[in-house]
């Protein structure tokens, strides 16, 4: 097969005959949601569908907790039957005209079709209709494009009667071009029929297969706005919200490696330990206008948010919600006659108001997600939590927090954070001098102050953390069971310290491949085998150097650094689990 | 399946090192010939008779949607091939036939691992789109919407789907079912029924049945009830030879794979 030649997808002009007020191309989720809003609103809307059900991975993809798969179908079908809808359709191609969309080719069957509207509705959550256009999308994390693994759920009905999806993950996503998720979707599958084969029996009985890949992210569209993580976790203001949610963070990286993902996620999973929690986001209006041309909306997983930010926000709930404000957007732009991002808010909100959006604000900034109580910790609170061998609150977002000990911690740890981000210069004074004085003390729990003091970007716990990524003893560093190590959060910390003095540690690190880092921590069982902490281990020093190097010139260190990786990466078998490979493309200056 | 038992598989290999390879060794244009459009019974077993020169593309994940996710038959005919013996006993060692009884919802994924394992060439997620390249060659279009024109120099087009790539097929009617406890719910539909239609009154069905609805599963397709037999028509909107013979015309899924793989040698 030749390198993809791409024929032409868009069209410019616009289709013959009276054109839809909106067309909502994709119906899962968000698009049903989206759908049933614009017709509750009196446009006149029809629905695309490439499958034959509403509601996409909530249905169809098995992905349902609560209602049985088949309620939800019926729910949904009989919530919209009197919107017509084409089933079986697939996009093809848009139509575009003066930097407006004036329409869609679809395909059914081998037949093809244009219709005409005056807007569209992209709920592909591939960002189909805006990749036709031309616009710019983005893929996955910065660092390197790699995007939320797949999984495929199946429904079965447990042995002791529970109906309830049960998911087969994988730590790979669905990124590549036609043939590569083919291949990928065939060993989903395939992966399935072997755990029918080992395991079926044990676990009951397969109810109905999923019929979608479950890829958790795909494109995103360039929206005129688009919000991330950071943003959420640092309370911006929001001017302009369609929905609020309050989300677990859920975003299960490729093999845990952290080390390439965003501060803030960093901040979230590593340095804090907060997978119990939930976080308050507001999203704006403008996340959902496709930015490049007038008359698209862009709800479903791939809206404009970061890839950080998108983990949390793919939940059915959030989904929903941003279907239903986009066909209020619709109503409003329709209505008013104006492009999509001169919707006055004001107005907007009037129609969002009759669909419950933007509802209301669950509560500020980061709380337990089932309402196990914390409680607020003063400064005082914050030094006591962290006397405590720190290690996880849990692994899943949806296990009960119990408001015990791991959890003070890492809520200990996030009011550091917050401190730093949202209090005023005295206040953060006041906390940093509390947590300065129980390091100087030493002692076993030293670590989690030095932690604690980078967490403030608060140089005195620099030299701390430099001694637990030496591992010289001059700061004791106990081996906890089930923890995310100090010594891997010093790493961390000094890359965004950009500690020139930490370079030689670092590299060493880096030559040995941290066998002698992660001596005594085997034992802990916080990872998946040795080799996954030594990968770990690596990649924030790594990562670390990478920093350091950027900010103080250092030519020798560079080229050791480049001759490490050189050596790793001709080693290193693509795929590996651990993936070390993705070493290579850390930039050593 | 947890990471340690997918990699443990080999599939985590298979994929990561080879899915290009693979794919780039299954359609060199020097070997592939025959096109097949949707992955129905009958065309996979024309596929398996001259696996290196046939390409499956099936526009779902799942292959022989007709039978694998039809929710009926879920009865087998005894094999009369080498080919046909191969596919029994590979359902029997896997637990999906018993009897002569197949469990459907396995079914799916069991046959995709055994049309793979034997060499076919199947692409998922895909769809032919007219097009009028000279010479001709298959225009693809993806569910996330990419349009690919392959180079592939295809000389016959085999075409299983239920209701023919533009064709205007005579139905009787259409059949809607589901999967239940201890029991199957089928709806029979005129020719023109929609999907809203057919899921609208199989549940109505069920309601009067009294049926439980969490362990209620609807089929994954509409089976179209053929007002003819022996279906084959030529189609005339591809300028290389191609017939479409539906897979769903056929009363199971060994009677459809053993004639498709016995016409195709």
């Amino acid at each position: 097969m030749p390198p993809d030649t791409r024929p032409a997808q868009l069209f410019e002009g616009r289709p013959a005959g009276k054109p839809w007020d909106v067309l909502v191309v994709g119906l899962g989720t968000a698009g049903a949601a989206a759908l049933q809003c614009a017709a509750q609103e009196g446009l006149n809307v029809l629905g695309i569908e490439r499958l034959g059900g509403l509601g996409g991975q909530s249905t169809l993809g098995g992905v349902s907790f609560e209602d049985p798969v088949s309620a939800r179908l019926l729910e949904l079908e009989r919530k919209c039957e009197r919107i017509p809808v084409k089933y079986d359709t697939s996009l093809l191609g848009v139509w575009r005209e003066n930097g407006r969309l004036t329409g869609l080719r679809i395909i059914s069957n081998g037949w093809i079709e244009d219709l005409p509207a005056k807007l569209v509705i992209d709920a592909t959550g591939c960002a189909a209709v805006a990749r036709m256009c031309g616009l710019e999308v983005r893929r996955g994390r910065a660092f390197d494009g790699v995007m939320a693994p797949c999984v495929r759920a199946d429904v079965w009905v447990e042995n002791g009667g529970r109906v309830r999806p049960h998911y087969w993950n994988t730590d790979c996503s669905l990124a590549g071009g036609l043939v590569e998720r083919s291949e990928h979707v065939a060993a989903l599958c395939r992966g399935r029929h072997l755990f029918w084969k080992e395991r079926g029996g044990k676990a009951g009985r397969m109810l109905r297969p999923g019929y979608l890949p479950g890829a958790r992210e795909e494109s995103r569209v360039v929206t005129e706005v688009v919000w991330s993580l950071g943003d959420v976790l640092c309370n911006r203001a929001v001017c302009d919200p369609v929905f609020y949610a309050f989300t677990p963070e859920d975003l299960p990286v490729v093999q845990q490696d952290y080390a390439f993902e965003s501060w803030a996620t960093q901040d979230w999973k590593v340095l804090c330990g907060l997978p119990m929690f939930g976080y308050a986001s507001a999203i704006p209006y403008g996340c959902l206008v496709a930015r490049g041309v007038d008359g698209l909306l862009v709800p479903s997983k791939h809206l404009g948010v970061s890839h950080d930010l998108g983990g949390g926000l793919r939940l059915q709930a959030e989904m929903r919600k941003s279907g239903i404000a986009a066909g209020c957007a619709a109503k409003v732009a329709l209505g008013l006659g104006c492009a999509l991002r001169e919707v006055p808010y004001g107005v907007l909100k009037g129609v969002l108001e009759r669909h419950g959006l933007p509802g209301v604000r669950r509560r500020d900034g980061v709380g337990t997600v089932h309402g196990a109580a914390v409680g607020r910790l003063d400064d005082g609170g914050i030094v006591e939590a962290l006397r405590v061998d720190v290690s996880r609150t849990g692994e899943w977002w949806y296990a009960k927090a119990d408001g015990g000990a791991m959890e003070r911690a890492a809520y200990a740890y996030w009011l550091c954070r917050e401190r730093r981000l949202c209090g005023d210069a005295a206040g953060r004074r006041v906390l940093s001098d509390r947590l300065a004085g129980a390091l100087a003390e030493g002692g076993r729990f030293a670590g989690n102050f030095a932690v604690a003091l980078g967490l403030m970007e608060d140089v005195r716990g620099l030299a701390a953390l430099r001694s637990l990524a030496a591992r010289d003893g001059a700061v004791e560093d106990p081996v906890v069971r089930g923890a995310f190590p100090n010594r891997i959060k010093a790493l961390l910390l000094l890359g965004r310290f950009a500690d020139e003095a930490s370079g030689r540690v670092l590299m060493g690190i880096l030559e040995d491949g941290a066998r002698g880092f992660v001596r005594g921590l085997e034992g802990a069982g916080a990872f998946d085998g040795v080799e996954q902490l030594r990968f770990q281990a690596v990649s924030y020093a790594a990562m670390a150097l990478a920093a350091i190097l950027r900010v103080h010139r250092n030519a020798s260190l560079s080229c050791q650094a480049m001759a490490w990786q050189g050596r790793l990466v001709s080693g290193a078998e693509v795929g590996r689990n651990p993936p070390w490979w993705r070493l290579g493309k850390v930039r050593f200056g | 399946m947890n990471r340690r038992d997918f990699i443990a598989s080999g599939l985590a290999l298979s994929l990561a090192s080879t899915p290009w390879r693979l794919c780039a060794e299954a359609l060199r244009p020097q070997t592939i010939r025959r096109l097949v459009l949707g992955s129905g019974a009958y065309g996979l077993g024309y596929a398996l008779a001259r696996p290196r020169e046939t390409l499956v593309i099936e526009r779902g994940i799942f292959p022989a949607p007709e039978f694998t996710l039809s929710g009926e038959p879920d009865t087998l005919a005894p094999p009369t091939t080498p080919i046909g013996n191969d596919l029994n006993r590979a359902l029997r060692d896997a637990g999906i036939l018993k009897d002569t009884r197949l469990q459907l919802p396995p079914l799916a994924d069991f046959l995709l691992d055994f049309f793979l394992a034997r060499g076919g060439n199947l692409l998922l997620e895909c769809e032919l789109v007219p097009n009028t390249t000279t010479p001709w060659s298959p225009l693809l279009l993806s569910a996330t919407g990419d349009l690919v024109q392959t180079d592939l120099p295809i000389a016959t087009i085999l075409d299983t789907t239920d209701l023919g790539w533009r064709q205007k097929p005579i139905l009787k009617g259409k059949r809607f079912s589901a999967l239940a406890p201890q029991t199957h719910c089928t709806v029979d539909l005129p020719p023109e029924a929609t999907w809203r239609q057919a899921r609208l009154a199989l549940h109505q069905k069920r309601e009067s049945l009294g049926l439980d609805l969490p362990t209620f599963a609807e089929a994954g397709c509409l089976r179209p009830l053929y007002a003819q037999t022996h279906i084959r028509h030529p189609q005339k909107d591809l300028p290389v030879p191609c017939q479409w013979i539906p897979s769903a015309q056929f009363p199971d899924l060994m009677t459809a794979f053993e004639k498709g793989y016995r016409d195709a040698t």
